[in-house]
């Protein structure tokens, strides 16, 4: 159990990285597939509870509950750090217009001063 | 000193002032300024208050951002222009808030002209003009000299002094990404990395009751802290 822990620990890092900053088609296509295991998750507890409980046997949670608020915890986590990085990424993009408006703006500006 | 000679120099030199929400200062500052440099490129980082229209007023060339993108967008800005129109030789960087003074920034041109320097950063520590600055913004602008030393491995004494001169044809390796405050480590580390040669002297500061309002605070530097290792 102990080393399924660790794997899985080890393995969120990386994966948590990759689906937060990721913008190629890949990270995009990958956080569809995620949100799509996420509700399909959601359904399968609905529907089979019994499904959690063994996940979280399997897993080496004390209870299925706690896994239910372990995977929450991650999938908020992830949402969070991705939005975060969204919004960074568009600031980027919008500074980069301003500063290229500003530039344009005032080199036409000189231009039709004559270069005085 | 030959009046005819800082004439030529002062000619080929542009004062590239950053202002957001300066309304207060920045008359004062641009008419003093243009009594040593006839050219002066303000860019109004998306003020609020008027800070443009009132640096045009007072004889600027002044170029505005429609929204607020911080000191080092507004100096990219500058920079561009600069690069782009190729007109000038020399670049002072200046701040808006009245702490620099006009015949410090002529020193720094004078010494860019007079040595093999390619940026020359006016500094609040060497000599005794530290003795002026107020106990907090030492200790932080202390953190923030070994924080520079740290990322850039460059030994300045000053690191986020808006107070440079620069040569005209360094400025496109030193095209920097971070539009905060950061911009000032990263053009130390950018300088570094085209190998351009860094000159430092000393300058004093002004501290009015308005500089000190309107300076970095300790929350400030958490900031150029946190943005320069985001990114």
């Amino acid at each position: 159990m102990t080393v399924m822990r660790l794997i899985l620990a080890l393995a969120f890092a990386p994966a948590f990285i990759f689906l937060v900053r990721g913008v190629g088609m890949r990270a995009r296509a990958l956080r569809g597939v995620v949100l799509m295991l996420g509700l399909g998750a959601v359904s399968i507890t609905l529907t089979f509870p019994n499904i959690v409980d063994f996940a979280a046997d399997a897993l080496g949670v004390s209870t299925s509950l706690d896994l239910l608020v372990y995977l929450t915890i991650l999938t908020l986590t992830t949402l969070v750090g991705y939005v975060v990085g969204k919004f960074r990424r568009l600031e980027k993009r919008l500074n980069v217009v301003i500063h290229e408006l500003a530039v344009r703006s005032g080199m036409e500006h000189q231009s039709h001063r004559g270069d005085s | 000193m030959n009046t005819d000679y800082w004439d030529t120099i002062a000619e080929s030199t542009v004062c590239i002032v950053p202002v957001y929400n300066e309304a207060a200062v920045v008359s004062e500052v641009v008419d003093s300024l243009r009594q040593v440099f006839p050219h002066i490129l303000c860019i109004d980082d998306g003020s609020s208050d008027g800070s443009g229209l009132l640096a045009r007023k007072s004889g600027a060339r002044v170029v505005t951002h429609v929204l607020n993108i911080g000191q080092g967008g507004a100096l990219q800005t500058g920079f561009s222009i600069v690069s782009r129109e190729n007109r000038y030789s020399f670049v002072v960087t200046f701040d808006a808030d009245g702490q620099h003074s006009p015949s410090d920034a002529k020193r720094l041109v004078l010494a860019l002209v007079a040595s093999d320097a390619e940026i020359v950063f006016g500094s609040r520590f060497l000599e005794t003009s530290s003795r002026e600055i107020p106990l907090v913004k030492r200790v932080v602008l202390k953190g923030l000299v070994k924080f520079n030393q740290y990322v850039t491995d460059v030994r300045l004494s000053d690191a986020h002094n808006g107070l440079r001169a620069i040569r005209v044809d360094s400025l496109p390796s030193l095209s920097f990404t971070h539009y905060g405050m950061a911009h000032a480590t990263e053009i130390v580390s950018k300088s570094l990395q085209a190998n351009l040669c860094i000159k430092e002297i000393p300058m004093n500061v002004r501290y009015t009751a308005y500089s000190r309002k309107k300076g970095q605070s300790i929350f400030n530097s958490i900031n150029i802290l946190f943005d320069f290792l985001w990114r």
